[in-house]
């Protein structure tokens, strides 16, 4: 098969209080159409910008930290306008600076530049109309290498670079991406799809025009060098235009923006407010907590999960196995917030609570599966699981006095599984056992349990 | 080029093309009254006390804006819907992509 090469710019918005260029609110998915807007994000003759928002250079650098990037220090920066018509483009163009970072890498996936830039309103084609609550938006452009060489593997690196995003916590929403995909199968040229807004969309539109292009060199057809629509309706590209270069664009500094510089102040500031990349970080939950490579690849998919896990292998007593706390904080305590659909930063639970309740368990306190009950009723709540636990009384009974009474009702109550287990069924004494539960509700210990249930019947068949 | 050289080439270019064209003039005289004038002159600049600022911003990068509470320009969208040529709901009305249908 001829070789295949997958290249990606990808822009996502940055999460900053105000837009890039003007004072403007950015929160325009709660507001009217039209509220966030301004002579300047609006393009309206005369307005000239204000300068550029600094947080949101600090905020792409972090990112670029976070992607291996190094800073373009001491060099004077623009921002360039970078003219086209469309009708959510006011000022006739956009504002795009020049690279703040390069080379870069992201599994295996060499990062060629950052750059940022202003987002455009948006336009709804079927009605016309057009908000500009969105224009001037800060967003970072990432431009790979076209490293990649399947459609798969393009998936792959779009859902590792998506966990970066989400997890500097400095992008917006729910780290949402458009992305430009470039592809080139061996023997044709470039072409480009714009603007595709999900993973999934990428992957289809990826295995579509690679087969479209496969298709045209086999039956000795040119693939000329254009850029192409995805149809998401249809998982196909259409054209749009034949490709433009930098020239059609008409790249010029805006003289209305002064160059600017990133200093090594600002870097080392980026630096320090970034957060660890999730990917470094697997590596070290591994080396740092020993648990195993599938569980820290896990926890690192949400940062506040993994924040969540160090804090409770940090804060737990020093004899507990790293095995059990994993048991609690990827599995036990995962699994219910992913049934009640919570992510760990809408979950009320601190690592404290959980570690109480984990004490609980471990004393033998409480039963594993009342724990967890209270697990399930804490999580969305104002109680910790261990106030529900006391609420609702379900603190194990292990005082054999008390459960020696139980037993007793219980084989009063039971004369046919009694009979049964005299008579050699062994089964059913674990019937018996589930009778002892059901009465103290679950609180039961187990194994005082069993205990006074055979010191009571003897050995199963004895009759 | 030192202010001799100049001195010398100016008074040779101007004095081959005044002799030229006026031939009743003393053309070395009015050179070296012109060249006196001058000279005068740029003394007397030297004496105005202004003090002449130089400024590119190439020179001197501005500083970024930090980011302080957004502010939101209350009459700006009644003003913008107003200017448009067709609006509705809040939106100003672009053409529509026909091409979709």
């Amino acid at each position: 098969m001829p070789k295949v090469r997958i290249g990606f710019e990808v822009h996502v918005q940055l999460d900053t209080e105000s837009k890039l260029f003007c004072r403007c609110p950015t929160d325009y998915e709660e507001a009217e159409p039209n509220e966030n807007t301004c002579p300047i994000c609006t393009g309206m003759p005369g307005a000239k910008p204000l300068p550029p928002n600094r947080e949101a250079l600090l905020t792409a650098l972090e990112i670029a930290y976070m992607l291996g990037c190094k800073p373009v220090i001491g060099k004077q920066l623009y921002f360039q306008r970078k003219h086209y018509d469309y009708p959510d483009l006011p000022s006739g163009y956009q504002r795009t600076s020049t690279p703040i970072a390069v080379d870069g890498e992201l599994d295996g996936v060499r990062i060629r530049e950052i750059h940022v830039e202003e987002d455009p309103g948006r336009w709804d084609p079927s009605t016309g109309r057009v908000d500009y609550n969105r224009s001037g938006i800060p967003l970072i452009e990432i431009v790979t290498e076209p490293d990649m060489s399947s459609p798969e593997e393009a998936r792959d690196f779009l859902r590792r670079l998506l966990q970066v995003l989400r997890y500097s916590g400095k992008v917006k929403g729910d780290g949402g991406i458009r992305v430009d995909a470039n592809v080139s199968v061996e023997g044709g040229a470039r072409v480009e799809i714009k603007n595709i807004n999900s993973i999934k969309g990428v992957y289809r539109a990826l295995k579509f025009e690679i087969q479209r292009q496969l298709n045209l060199l086999k039956h000795g057809k040119e693939v000329r060098r254009e850029t192409r629509a995805y149809r998401e309706d249809q998982g196909t590209t259409v054209p749009m235009r034949a490709k433009e270069t930098a020239e059609d664009y008409r790249y010029i500094p805006d003289p209305d923006i002064p160059p600017f510089e990133i200093t090594e102040d600002m870097w080392e500031e980026a630096v320090a407010r970034a957060p660890e990349p999730p990917h470094k970080r697997a590596e070290r939950l591994v080396e740092e907590y020993g648990i195993s490579k599938e569980a820290a690849e896990a926890l690192v998919t949400e940062r506040e999960w993994a924040d969540f896990f160090e804090e409770v292998a940090q804060k737990a007593p020093d004899d507990w196995e790293i095995e059990f706390i994993d048991q609690w904080v990827r599995k036990e305590l995962k699994k219910i917030l992913n049934k009640k659909e919570l992510s760990f930063r809408e979950a009320k639970i601190e690592p404290e609570d959980l570690i109480e309740l984990m004490k609980l368990v471990r004393e033998g306190k409480v039963t594993r599966q009342n724990a967890l009950n209270a697990l399930w009723e804490a999580v969305d709540s104002d109680k910790s699981p261990v106030e529900v636990i006391e609420e609702e009384g379900l603190l194990r009974v292990s005082d054999e006095e008390k459960l020696a009474e139980v037993v007793e009702e219980v084989i009063e109550e039971n004369p046919q599984a009694v009979k049964d287990y005299k008579s050699g069924k062994e089964e059913a004494i674990h019937y018996l056992m589930g009778q002892v539960m059901r009465k103290t509700r679950g609180k039961a210990d187990p194994d005082v349990t069993m205990k006074l249930l055979r010191e009571r019947l003897g050995e199963p068949g004895e009759d | 080029m030192d202010r001799k050289e100049l001195r010398e080439l100016i008074e040779l270019d101007t004095y081959l093309s005044m002799a030229s064209e006026r031939d009743d003039l003393d053309v070395l005289e009015v050179l070296e009254e012109t060249l006196l004038l001058l000279d005068e002159f740029a003394e007397k600049l030297k004496e105005v006390d202004v003090d002449l600022e130089t400024w590119s911003i190439v020179d001197e990068p501005r500083e970024l804006r930090e980011e302080d509470e957004p502010e939101r320009d209350p009459e700006h969208k009644e003003k913008m819907l107003k200017n448009a040529p067709k609006s509705e709901d809040g939106y100003v009305v672009a053409e529509r992509a026909h091409w979709l249908k």
